[in-house]
């Protein structure tokens, strides 16, 4: 399948190949395989070195990074205008001839155990990994992408060639471009680069339950000032039928900087310099999830007004004031996720790779304009629960995890993790 | 570059505007500038001195509209750090008319992505919006420019919000804390001594005296450019702003009483002890001000050594000796000379002073023996590549004229900059690395780790 858009106000193609699936295929126990297969598959292309292929991409004027989320694996980049024959050549070398010498493995492996290590120094990589571990306790859902420091120690050249073998079968593949390009040129490319990919439907997880009950994970780290915590539980999809109610219950709580959390938290009292509210969206049920990070000494009352602000936005509901204020706020800021060909195509490519409604994002604004306050209110107690929550708070365990157990309502389970060994 | 013909395809358009609305002062149209493709950039004044740059761009129905003031951390003094920033956070609050929170909800009303940000030389509030929400958002914007109302208690809350982003940014930021330790070491006298974000005590002591003397001072239609790109008419835009801006007052722009820094004659070198995975080295060598022509070759030198897998620095650094996990590198975009630098995290169990001898033997090895032409030609298409990918939205391209406007008085000079560079040859980056890569010019922080977190065992048993 492909998506074009071609546009020609700058001298630039953006060019993508995606498959449905992504580390969702790790085995258990090797979590990370598939983003550090995709990695050395961009390194190695038709037997290069990784300078050989970093060389060459500089020389293009391209940049080509790989990208894997649960159930989806992308390869794409930009390439100034004039070099896109070569830069497609080398993105079918990727897929079809990856190379994957025992060097750059070995090389790679030590790479992505140094990246891991020196993503710890950074809080709020640590607060949102801890919650994506812990959401949906045993469900696939749960298993990092990036992997462990463990899981991705045992990751063997062996088990990446296998796993290249099998990403190559995985169908359908989509190729993405948006830019100043010649359509036959890459309608000619898709077609051949198709060849001899027979379809093999992805294996699909069930969809990821909630877990019952408020549960504390504090990741103790010294020396913290201030605390980073993340909130989380389950949140919506596209194909149900109160999507869009969610959509603008979620702004209203904490999606703009004139929604509830940050006025209670930031404007009100200085607590954090943020507090936002997000709803993901994946091929299954996505997450909702809360970001704020207040000074140590505050963290407590913080966390206390949160949860309490998320009882009260199920419990008490959204006011049709507030209803018409951020349906304004989506409808005039819809043009921002549509405003250029590289949006316009990913959009599309979203759909197809997430197996979304495909009038999804063409409904949008129809979607949002529709929700009335009381569809609102029901989503809400439908599809949050507000005492079955995972909260993880990086911060100094000595000066506050106390005092976080007692504060917390209905806490039905606490732990402490040392920040150097989170998993 | 000012055109008979473009001063008189604004004449009439002009002339009418004026006549519409007398009381508003004159406008005058300044030049026409040729910008990329068919598109061309109109600079048009205010009487009261504010300067427009207008640039129609119909591939989307959205208009970016930023407003940049000539005020950043530079022009604050001791004791006053932070001040700039601060009342950046400050102009999202009440304005006659508008109560605490109004102008964010008015703002979202418009579907306006807003935001703004503050460095040492320059302070920017920016908007994106639908195109019909432009009269809206011209009344909102010229509203704070000389309507801002202060009160204690917003003050005060915004004083912590600031302590937090600075407790986010740089207390609990390994990198933070070692880029600010690097600034303060590298100049003595000059006010890039200071964080922009400001000194912790410094911030808890502002008073709304401050800002108000601040706010009068700085925030003069003199001292501010609008940036307008995207899908507008010209005449409506300026019958636009001129009506909302027209009346504010003429203020003369402050005098800037700024030092030099001294010539640093001797390596400054500080270690110090922070709680992180891994150690630090970053280097930070005198480097010329971003109007310095040796600021295109220094930057292509920079883009060879570290941009991308491919440049010399991860090629030995990351790859062939497996010391670092990241290494960096970057010419100090500013108006006054400020600083080359150089950062590595490296990898545990290496020590900062091991990475620090890998990196110094690079660095003498760009100042013993010039560059190949292929290493040339890549960063030339790296930088093109980076340029045009920043030019792809509204937004990007009137933040790509906003700061080359207020830092350089050039709104173009990034295309300027992109030509100059076709014409560097090895010899030229031969010469700069020789001139600033001088160890005597340069500022040193080791970041070492406490003891007992050095020598902790690998991770092999974590789950």
């Amino acid at each position: 399948m492909s998506l074009f858009e071609v546009d020609r106000s700058l001298p630039l193609v953006a060019l993508s190949w995606a498959v449905p699936s992504g580390s969702e295929l790790d085995p258990p126990g090797k979590e990370g395989l598939t983003r550090i297969t995709l990695r050395l598959m961009r390194r190695t292309p038709r037997g290069r070195d990784a300078d050989q292929t970093n060389e060459l991409l500089d020389s293009l004027g391209a940049n080509l990074t790989g990208e894997v989320s649960r159930t989806t694996t992308s390869l794409g980049g930009v390439v100034l205008r004039e070099n896109l024959e070569a830069f497609a050549g080398l993105m079918r070398d990727v897929w079809e001839s990856p190379g994957l010498s025992a060097a750059e493995f070995e090389q790679l492996k030590s790479e992505c155990l140094a990246e891991w290590r020196e993503s710890l120094d950074n809080d709020r990589t640590l607060a949102f990994r801890t919650l994506d571990r812990t959401l949906f306790g045993d469900h696939p859902a749960s298993r990092p992408s990036g992997g462990t420091w463990a899981s991705l120690s045992r990751i063997e050249l062996g088990d990446v060639e296998a796993h290249a073998a099998r990403l190559a079968q995985i169908a359908p593949r989509v190729l993405a471009a948006a830019g100043d390009f010649d359509p036959s040129f890459l309608e000619q490319y898709a077609r051949e680069f198709s060849l001899g990919a027979p379809p093999v439907p992805p294996e699909r997880a069930k969809e990821p339950e909630l877990t019952l009950g408020r549960r504390l994970y504090f990741i103790d780290k010294p020396e913290r000032s201030q605390s980073q915590i993340a909130i989380g539980g389950l949140g919506t999809h596209p194909r149900d039928a109160d999507h869009f109610a969610l959509v603008v219950g979620n702004t209203i709580f904490g999606g703009t900087f004139s929604a509830r959390l940050s006025q209670e938290v930031r404007v009100k009292r200085g607590w954090s310099y943020g507090a936002y509210s997000y709803l993901s969206l994946e091929r299954s049920r996505g997450t909702f999830s809360i970001w704020t990070f207040p000074e140590a000494s505050d963290t407590p009352a913080c966390l206390e007004l949160v949860l309490a602000m998320i009882e009260r936005w199920v419990e008490k509901g959204v006011s049709e004031a507030e209803v018409r204020r951020a349906k304004t706020y989506l409808k005039h800021s819809h043009v921002f996720s549509i405003d250029t060909a590289g949006k316009r195509i990913q959009q599309e490519l979203d759909v197809h790779l997430y197996d979304w409604p495909v009038d999804y994002y063409a409904r949008y604004l129809e979607g949002v304009a529709s929700v009335s306050a009381e569809q609102i209110n029901a989503a809400l107690r439908q599809r949050i629960d507000p005492h079955s929550l995972a909260i993880a708070v990086v911060g100094t365990a000595s000066s506050l995890f106390g005092e976080l157990e007692k504060r917390i309502p209905g806490l039905e389970r606490a732990e402490i993790l040392p920040f150097d060994r989170p998993d | 570059m000012k055109t008979k013909n473009a001063r008189d395809k604004f004449a009439k358009v002009l002339a009418r505007i004026v006549q519409d609305a007398p009381d508003y002062g004159t406008i005058k149209h300044v030049e026409s500038l040729p910008f990329s493709g068919a598109l061309e950039l109109e600079r048009f004044v205010l009487e009261n001195g504010l300067h427009l740059l207008l640039l129609v761009d119909s591939a989307a129905p959205v208009v970016a509209y930023h407003t940049w003031f000539r005020v950043g951390s530079r022009h604050e003094k001791p004791g006053k750090t932070g001040l700039a920033h601060l009342f950046e956070h400050l102009m999202f609050n009440a304005m006659e008319g508008l109560p605490p929170g109004e102008f964010d909800k008015r703002m979202e009303a418009s579907g306006a992505d807003n935001n703004a940000s503050t460095w040492l030389d320059f302070t920017q509030y920016q908007e994106s919006f639908p195109k019909d929400q432009l009269a809206k958002i011209v009344e909102l914007e010229a509203l704070r420019m000389h309507r801002l109302t202060l009160g204690q208690t917003q003050l005060d809350s915004e004083k912590d919000v600031v302590k937090n982003e600075r407790r986010f940014r740089v207390e609990d930021d390994v990198d933070g804390r070692v880029e600010e330790l690097l600034w303060k070491t590298a100049f003595e006298k000059h006010p890039y001594h200071a964080p922009t974000i400001g000194w912790m005590s410094d911030i808890e002591g502002f008073t709304i005296d401050d800002c108000l003397g601040f706010y009068r001072r700085y925030y003069a239609p003199a001292n501010a450019t609008l940036v307008l790109v995207g899908d507008f008419r010209i005449a409506n835009a300026l019958t636009l702003i001129r009506r909302a801006y027209g009346k504010i007052p003429r203020e003369s722009v402050p005098f800037e009483d700024t030092y030099p820094e001294p010539v640093q004659t001797e390596e400054r070198r500080v270690e110090v002890t922070l709680s992180a995975s891994s150690e630090r080295v970053v280097l930070g060598y005198k480097g010329p001000a971003l109007g310095d022509q040796d600021h295109v070759p220094l930057s292509l030198l920079v883009e060879i050594l570290t941009g991308g897998g491919a440049s010399r620095l991860p090629k030995r650094l990351i790859r062939a000796e497996g010391l670092v996990s990241d290494v960096r590198a970057s010419v100090g975009p500013h108006r006054d000379p400020s600083l080359i630098e150089f950062s590595a995290s490296a990898r545990q169990g290496v020590s900062a002073e091991r990475v620090l001898q890998a990196l110094e033997s690079e660095l003498e090895r760009v100042r013993r023996e010039p560059v190949s032409q292929a290493e040339l030609d890549r960063a030339r298409a790296r930088a093109r590549l980076a340029l045009l990918s920043g030019l792809e939205t509204a937004d990007g391209k009137a933040s790509t004229l906003g700061f080359y406007e207020t830092v350089l008085r050039r709104p173009l000079a990034a295309f300027e900059r992109l030509r100059a560079m076709d014409d560097q040859e090895p010899s030229d980056l031969l010469r700069v690395a020789r001139r600033y890569l001088d160890a005597s010019a340069r500022t040193v922080i080791l970041q070492t780790c406490p003891k007992a977190e050095a020598s902790s065992p690998e991770l092999e048993g974590a789950a």
